[in-house]
């Protein structure tokens, strides 16, 4: 990933479709972006070995979240639990030493370390009408009674497995979603977005991520989440 | 549509899950010393029953575990779940 030689390309770059358009009613239903160049880590160890998971905690500096179905943040370091022994590391493009890091901490427990980094791509969708989006094509329950802040859920969305997370609201109360999709997959959601966004009013910028460089992708992530 | 209870993730959509069929096929320790015919049990011979049946189910499209159900052949009603490695909640056998 790190060869000089080698560009990064988010999987979007060809959709690059940065329009918007106005719902019926004149609503402005959602913003669709990508997050793209994080770091993927997909981690698995014994959750009743306590020692492992708290060398993990200390080297990601977040712990690995034991309750189903909800993540962990800290430092835009994301964990999301996958399964009972099975967890998602999303994290900024900079963290490029954070797999050494759980690598190292858990050297003589019983583990398995990924880098899926290229492997998947985080959209975004925010707005007040981000859950009517989602009602066209995902049998989830998402009411935010339902689905909190702090939770997350793989399901499918469009037919396309997707690992859904709630995230913070902003102050004024509308709505986040991040979807983690896989590369292939990611230019036909992005499309199918598009197309089910377009009676509620949508902002579209996915494909328009630029390869980061070493001096401002973190900048870019972080404006990217405002 | 019926809405399944995965042991870990809560209740999903039938879309997420995929079925196993029949559980609680134990391998046998020593193949080798088996007749063809209990050979042929074990490795194609299953349970067809109208009404209660314990089956594997996978949460295919959430948290990719494999867990136990009895569920209704007849009713499609979901008895209950329960995980790997756990007891039957109820021990019943054919
Ligand atoms: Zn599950």
């Amino acid at each position: 990933m790190n060869h000089p030689k080698i560009t990064a390309v988010s999987p979007l770059v060809e959709h690059v479709d940065v329009s918007s358009q106005l719902g019926i009613n004149g609503w402005r239903g959602v913003e669709l972006e990508e997050l793209a160049f994080c770091i993927h880590l997909n981690l698995r160890c014994d959750p009743s070995d306590s020692q492992a998971l708290t060398a993990a905690s200390t080297a990601l500096g977040v712990a690995l979240p034991l309750r189903p179905n909800t993540f962990h943040e800290a430092s835009d370091i994301r964990i999301h639990w996958l399964g009972p022994d099975e967890w998602l590391v999303v994290a900024p493009t900079t963290d490029i030493h954070l797999v050494d890091k759980i690598v190292s901490a858990w050297t003589g427990f019983h583990h398995s370390v990924t880098d899926i980094t290229g492997g998947q791509t985080v959209v975004r969708i925010q707005g007040d009408r981000a859950r009517e989006l989602f009602n066209h094509g995902c049998t989830l329950d998402l009411h935010h009674r339902v689905f909190k802040v702090g939770q997350c859920a793989q399901s499918l969305l469009a037919h396309v497995p997707v690992l859904i997370s709630r995230r913070v609201d902003d102050a004024n109360g509308t709505c986040r979603f991040d979807i983690v999709v896989r590369r292939s997959y990611a230019d036909y959601l992005a499309k199918w977005l598009a197309d089910s966004a377009e009676e509620i009013g949508f902002v579209n910028r996915l494909g328009n991520s630029q390869q980061p460089t070493s001096s401002n992708n973190r900048s870019q992530v972080s404006s990217a989440s405002k | 549509m019926l809405e399944i209870n995965c042991p870990w993730c809560g209740p999903r959509d039938q879309i997420e899950f995929s079925c196993g069929g029949e559980a609680h096929i134990v391998r046998p320790l020593e193949p080798e010393n088996l007749s063809d015919d209990d050979w042929a049990d074990y490795l194609f011979y299953r349970k067809n029953p109208e009404g209660r049946h314990h089956e594997q189910w996978c949460h295919t499209a959430g948290c990719r575990k494999w867990f136990n159900a009895i569920r209704n052949t007849v009713t499609y009603q979901f008895e209950t779940v329960y995980r790997i490695g756990e007891d039957l909640p109820e021990k019943t056998s054919r």
